[in-house]
C-alpha cells in the first residue's frame, strides 16, 4: 500500500518532470553556481557544473522508469514464450535451454550485463537491453516451473480433449494461471533493473552525459566527492527508496495473490464458555440431549456453536449452532452430514482446534468428568495426546514423511507417558501388531511412503491409540481409501472399540459406513443436529425429512429403473440459513408452521428430531427402499 | 457393430530415476492386455480401485496419452494410428467429464468461454449462433443462460459438474468418457447429477464410458460393466449379472465391500466380505507380470494363479471372465462364482 503510493508519486513526477522542474536538467542556469547548497532557488543545490539537482532528480525518475520498463519488457518478451515452450513440450529443447539458463544465472547479473554490453556497445538503451536479456533467464526459469505445475491441471486435459491446439492451450489456458507469479516477479525485477541502471551508469557504460539518470548523477557526484558529498545524497536516496518501494509493492502483491489461493488454515482457538440459548434445551431434559441413553457418558457436549467472520463484512456467520452430543462408554456414535453441514468443525471444536479465524463457544464439553471448556492450552493439548485419539481422512497428511513410522508412533509414548526408548519401541511393535500391520518388527523402521494408503491409515490408528484414549475421533477415516480396504479398516475400528471399551465419534458422509460401525447416529444439516437416535431406529424409520432424503438418495446395489430420488436444491451457505427450519426450502413436506420460527430438537418416536411434523409424517427408511 | 473397440491395449509408464542417479525404478504397467467394446448409445461402466488403470484406459481413448501396445478404434477412426495431431472430427466425437469439478474448469475463464470453446474450435460457431447454442447447452444441464457470465468459483460442486457436462456435450459427441463424474459430490447432489446423466443419454444417444470406483453408482447408469484390478480387466458382463451374480472372486469382494445403509443388510455383507477377502489389503507390493493380480488376496487361490494370467472365457451371463477357477480349477466354465461355494457368495 505504502509502496504503491510512493511508486505512484514517482510515476507522476516522471510524467510531469518538464512542468515541475524549475530549471533545465542538463544546462546550468548560471555557470558560476557550482556546488551550491540547497536554497529557495536551487531546492537541492547544484552539482559540479552548476546544474540544478532537484530538476535532474525529477528527470532521473523518467530514466529510472524507462530503464526498468525496457529491461522488464525485454525479459518478459524473451522469457515468457521461451518458458511456456520448454515447460509445455519439455524434452531435449528443455534440457538444452535450461543448461544455458543455469550458466547465465551462475554469473552475477551485472557482470553478465557488462559482458553483453561489450558486444552491443554502450548507451542507456543498449545497456538495459543487456540487463533485460540477463533477466529473461530468471523469467524463463520461473515460467517453466509454473507451467510444469499448471500443465498437470485437469482443465488443461479438458481443453486438449475439447480440441484446443497446443498454442491455444499454452496462451489461453496455462498463461492466465501462471500470470500471478509472473506479475510478482516482474515487480521485483523492475526494482533490480533500476539498481542495475544506476550501477551501469555509474560505471559509465549506461546513461550518457546528457541523460540525467540517477546513476549518472551518482557518477557526476563522485567527480566532486573531495569537495562535498551532498550531490550524491539525493540520487542515492531516490534509488534506494524506489527500489524499497518496488520490493514492498511486490511482496504485497504476492500476499494478495496468496490470500486468494489460500484455503482454510488450521490454527488453534480456545472454546469459549457461553450459556446455551434457551431454544436448544427447550423441553429436553439435559441428560437426554443428544438422544443418548448411555448412563455413563464419556463425552457430553452442550450448546457448541462455531462462528466465522464473513469475508468482506464485519458480521460473524455461525456455521455450527448449538450442538448437543453425548457419547457413552464403548459406544460408537456417528455424526453424519454432507459437506458444509458443520460435522468436521464440530469435531475440531471438541479438540479445541478451531480453524483460524473461527470462534467456538459452548456451555460445556465434558470428557470423562473433566470440563474442556476454558481449560488452559497446555492441559488441553495433553488431553488431546492421551485421552482423545484422532484419525483424519488423509493418512499421508497425518504422517511426517521424514521420520520412520515407529518413531512417530513412539513419540506420544515418550512425550506423554515418559517411556524409555526401549520400552516405547517394544510398545510400538505391540501397537502396530494390534492395528493389523503384518511383520511389525521390521515395518517399524519403514518410512510412510513405503506404505499403501490403507496401511498408512493403520499406522495413524496406532498413533491415535498409543496412550490408551478414552475417546477416538475418526473424521472420514476411510473416505480416501479403496472400498475393499475400507471394509478392513472399519472392522479394525469396531474391534478396537469393543476390545478396549473405547468410545468412538465417527464423522462421515457415508450412510453405509455408519450402518457398518455405529451404535447411535446424529444427523447434521446446515449447522444443526436434525435427528438423533439408535442406528437401527433412525435408518428404519427416520423422523426428519432430511434423513429420509439422504437414505433414499444413495445408489444401492439393487436393480432398479427410473430416476434416483433426490433432494432438490443445494445445501444453503451459512449466511443464507433462515431463522426457521433450515431444511424448509428443500423439504417436500413444508408447511406454514415450518417457517414460523426456530425449531427445537424434541423427543420423537425413535430419539430426537428437529421437525415440527415428525409425528404426523410417515417417512420411509432403508427397508422400504430396498424392497 | 460396436462404436468403440479397444483390443489388447497396454500402457506402460517408464520408471523414473531412483534416489541415486544411476538407479532406475521399474516400469509401471498401468494397463495390460485390455479388451473393451462399447456399442453406439450404450453405457459401459469401468469399475476398479485407485491404481487399477481405469483412468489410464480412459485417457488413452481420449488421446491424452499414447498406449504402448494394442489398438483403439472408434467408428472409422484408427485412434492408435493417428499421427502427432488428433483429427478435429475425433475431438468432436469423443468428449470428457473429469472427477474434480474444481480442477477441471479453468479458473481464469468465464463459463461462457468454457462452454463455447469446443463449439468455436470444432464446430466453427460464431456470434449469435454460438450464443444460442451455449444458452441451449446450459438449459440442457439445468442451468440458466445468465450463469454464462460467471466464473467457476461462483458455483457449487454439483453445478460445476453440470458446466463440465455442458461443455462435453457441446459437440454432440458419440462417446462421452466420464471419469468419476460424481464421486466428489455430496449424496444429495450426486443423485441429481446421476439422474441428469441418464436423462442426457436418452436425449442425446451418446455412448458412455463411465469410470468409477462405486459399483452401486455404475449399476444405476450402465447396461454393461467391466471390472479392472491391478491393470487387468478381470470380468465384463451385463450390469445386473455382474452385481448380483459375479463370476470373478474380486468382483464378489468388491460387491460385498460396498457398504449398505440398511444395518441388517450390512451385517450380512460384512461377514461375506470377511469370507471373500484374504490377508490384509495393501500389504503386498505389485504382483508379478505373469500372474493373476488378485492371487495374493483371493480365498480360492491355486498354484497356477501365481504363475500365469488366465485366458478370458465367455460367461453364462454373456460377458467374459479371466480366472483360473473357470478354466483350470473347479472348471466353473463361466458360471457364477456362487455355484462354487453358495455360502460365501450371492449378492
Amino acid at each position: 500500500m505504502v509502496g504503491g503510493v510512493y511508486l505512484l508519486v514517482v510515476v507522476i513526477v516522471a510524467l510531469l518532470a518538464p512542468l515541475l522542474a524549475p530549471h533545465d536538467e542538463n544546462l546550468a542556469t548560471r555557470f558560476q553556481d557550482i556546488l551550491f547548497n540547497p536554497s529557495s532557488e536551487y531546492w537541492l543545490g547544484t552539482d559540479h557544473v552548476g546544474r540544478d539537482i532537484a530538476s535532474r532528480l525529477m528527470f532521473g525518475a523518467r530514466y529510472a522508469l524507462f530503464a526498468g520498463a525496457e529491461a522488464v519488457v525485454v525479459a518478459l518478451a524473451i522469457g515468457v514464450p521461451l518458458g511456456l515452450l520448454i515447460g509445455y513440450f519439455r524434452g531435449w529443447v528443455d534440457a538444452v535451454v535450461m543448461r544455458i539458463v543455469e550458466t547465465v544465472v551462475a554469473v552475477p547479473a551485472i557482470v553478465m550485463a557488462m559482458a553483453i554490453i561489450a558486444g552491443l556497445g554502450v548507451g542507456l538503451t543498449k545497456a538495459m537491453l543487456a540487463v533485460g536479456i540477463v533477466y529473461s533467464m530468471v523469467i524463463t526459469r520461473l515460467t517453466r516451473a509454473e507451467v510444469f505445475a499448471a500443465r498437470e491441471e485437469l482443465y488443461v486435459d479438458g481443453a486438449i480433449a475439447a480440441g484446443a491446439s497446443s498454442i491455444r492451450v499454452m496462451f489461453r489456458h496455462v498463461l492466465p494461471n501462471v500470470a500471478p507469479a509472473l506479475i510478482v516477479q516482474t515487480t521485483l525485477l523492475f526494482a533490480q533493473a533500476i539498481l542495475a541502471e544506476a550501477g551501469l551508469s555509474f560505471l559509465g557504460i549506461g546513461a550518457g552525459s546528457d541523460q540525467a539518470s540517477w546513476g549518472r548523477m551518482l557518477r557526476d557526484a563522485q567527480l566532486s566527492i573531495d569537495r562535498t558529498i551532498w550531490p550524491a545524497i539525493p540520487p542515492g536516496l531516490a534509488v534506494f527508496s524506489t527500489v524499497v518501494a518496488f520490493n514492498v509493492f511486490g511482496d504485497g502483491l504476492r500476499d494478495a495473490f496468496a490470500r486468494e489461493a489460500r484455503g482454510g488454515r488450521i490454527g488453534v482457538g480456545d472454546v469459549q464458555r457461553r450459556e446455551a440459548r434457551p431454544i436448544d434445551n427447550e423441553g429436553v431434559p439435559v441428560q437426554e440431549a443428544g438422544g443418548s441413553s448411555a448412563s455413563d457418558p464419556v463425552l457430553t457436549v452442550r450448546g457448541l456453536s462455531v462462528a466465522f467472520p464473513r469475508l468482506g463484512t464485519d458480521d460473524d456467520v455461525e456455521v455450527v449452532s448449538g450442538i448437543d452430543l453425548d457419547v457413552g462408554r464403548g459406544e460408537v456414535v456417528a455424526l453424519v452430514g454432507e459437506s458444509g453441514s458443520g460435522k468436521s468443525i464440530t469435531a475440531l471444536s471438541i479438540l479445541g482446534l478451531v480453524p483460524d479465524p473461527g470462534q467456538a463457544s459452548a456451555s460445556s464439553i465434558m470428557l470423562d468428568g473433566s470440563e474442556l471448556v476454558g481449560m488452559p492450552f497446555e492441559q488441553l493439548s495433553r488431553i488431546r495426546g492421551t485421552d482423545i485419539g484422532v484419525i483424519f481422512q488423509e493418512p499421508f497428511a497425518a504422517l511426517n514423511p521424514a521420520h520412520t513410522v515407529g518413531r512417530q508412533v513412539a513419540e506420544p509414548l515418550r512425550y506423554h507417558l515418559g517411556m524409555s526408548r526401549a520400552a516405547a519401541r517394544a510398545r510400538t511393535i505391540e501397537l502396530l501388531a494390534e492395528v493389523g500391520i503384518p511383520d511389525p518388527e521390521s515395518r517399524i523402521d519403514a518410512y510412510p511412503h513405503e506404505f499403501s494408503g490403507g496401511m498408512a491409515q493403520r499406522v495413524v490408528a496406532a498413533m491415535a491409540l498409543a496412550c490408551g484414549p478414552k475417546l477416538l475421533i475418526a473424521d472420514e477415516p476411510t473416505t480416501a481409501l479403496d472400498v475393499t480396504v475400507q471394509g478392513q479398516l472399519l472392522d479394525l475400528i469396531g474391534d478396537l472399540a469393543r476390545r478396549r471399551s473405547m468410545s468412538v465419534l465417527l464423522i462421515t458422509h457415508d450412510l453405509g459406513v455408519v450402518a457398518d460401525l455405529a451404535d447411535r447416529v446424529a444427523v447434521m444439516y446446515a449447522g444443526q443436529v436434525v435427528e438423533t437416535g439408535c442406528l437401527e431406529d433412525v435408518f428404519a424409520s427416520p423422523q426428519h425429512p432430511y434423513t429420509e432424503g439422504l437414505i433414499r438418495a444413495i445408489p444401492r446395489n439393487v436393480s432398479r429403473s427410473g430416476d434416483l430420488p433426490t433432494i432438490p436444491g443445494l445445501v444453503p451457505s451459512p449466511w443464507e440459513w433462515p431463522d426457521h427450519c433450515h431444511f424448509a426450502d428443500r423439504c417436500e413436506h413444508v408447511t406454514q408452521e415450518c417457517r414460523s420460527g426456530a425449531v427445537a430438537l424434541t423427543p420423537s418416536a425413535t430419539g430426537l428430531s428437529r421437525c415440527v411434523r415428525a409425528e404426523e409424517l410417515a417417512l420411509k427408511g432403508v427397508r422400504e427402499e430396498a424392497s | 457393430m460396436s462404436l468403440l473397440e479397444v483390443s489388447d491395449l497396454s500402457v506402460v509408464f517408464p520408471g523414473g530415476r531412483g534416489t541415486l542417479p544411476w538407479q532406475r525404478l521399474p516400469n509401471v504397467r498401468a494397463v495390460q492386455g485390455a479388451n473393451l467394446s462399447i456399442r453406439a448409445s450404450e453405457s459401459v461402466g469401468l469399475v476398479g480401485e485407485s491404481g487399477s488403470g481405469k483412468t489410464t484406459l480412459g485417457r488413452a481413448i481420449l488421446r491424452l496419452l499414447h498406449p504402448t501396445e494394442g489398438t483403439i478404434r472408434l467408428g472409422d477412426f484408427d485412434v492408435t494410428g493417428f499421427g502427432r495431431r488428433t483429427p478435429r472430427a475425433y475431438r468432436k466425437a469423443v468428449q470428457v467429464v473429469f472427477q474434480d469439478p474444481v480442477g477441471s474448469l479453468n479458473p481464469a475463464m468465464t463459463v461462457r468461454d468454457i462452454v463455447a470453446e469446443p463449439l468455436r474450435l470444432n464446430m466453427g460457431l460464431q456470434g449469435a449462433a454460438l450464443d444460442d447454442r451455449s444458452a441451449e447447452l446450459m438449459g440442457l444441464v439445468g442451468l440458466e443462460a445468465h450463469h454464462l457470465e460467471r466464473y467457476p468459483y461462483e458455483f457449487s460442486g454439483g453445478q460445476r459438474q453440470r458446466i463440465a457436462i455442458a461443455r462435453a456435450l457441446a459437440t454432440t459427441p458419440e462417446l462421452l468418457v466420464l471419469d468419476e463424474p460424481v464421486s466428489a459430490l455430496d449424496v444429495s447432489t450426486q443423485s441429481q447429477v446421476i439422474n441428469l446423466l441418464e436423462r442426457l443419454q436418452r436425449e442425446t444417444d451418446a455412448a458412455y464410458l463411465f469410470i468409477a470406483h462405486d459399483l452401486a453408482v455404475v449399476r444405476h447408469v450402465c447396461q454393461r460393466i467391466a471390472v479392472m484390478y491391478h491393470s487387468r480387466i478381470v470380468e465384463t458382463g451385463p450390469a445386473d449379472a455382474i452385481c448380483d451374480d459375479p463370476a470373478h472372486p474380486y468382483t464378489a469382494l468388491l460387491i460385498a465391500s460396498i457398504p449398505d445403509p440398511d444395518p441388517a443388510v450390512q451385517r450380512e455383507k460384512t461377514s461375506r466380505r470377511r469370507a471373500l477377502g484374504r490377508g490384509v489389503a495393501g500389504a503386498t507390493g505389485a504382483p508379478p507380470v505373469d500372474a493373476c493380480p488378485f492371487a495374493a488376496r483371493c480365498p480360492h487361490v491355486m498354484d497356477i494363479c501365481h504363475t500365469s494370467f488366465p485366458t478370458p472365457i465367455a460367461t453364462a451371463a454373456g460377458g467374459e471372465v479371466a480366472c483360473h477357477l473357470h478354466t483350470t480349477g473347479p472348471m466353473l466354465g463361466g458360471r457364477p462364482l456362487s455355484e462354487l461355494d453358495p455360502d460365501t457368495d450371492e449378492a
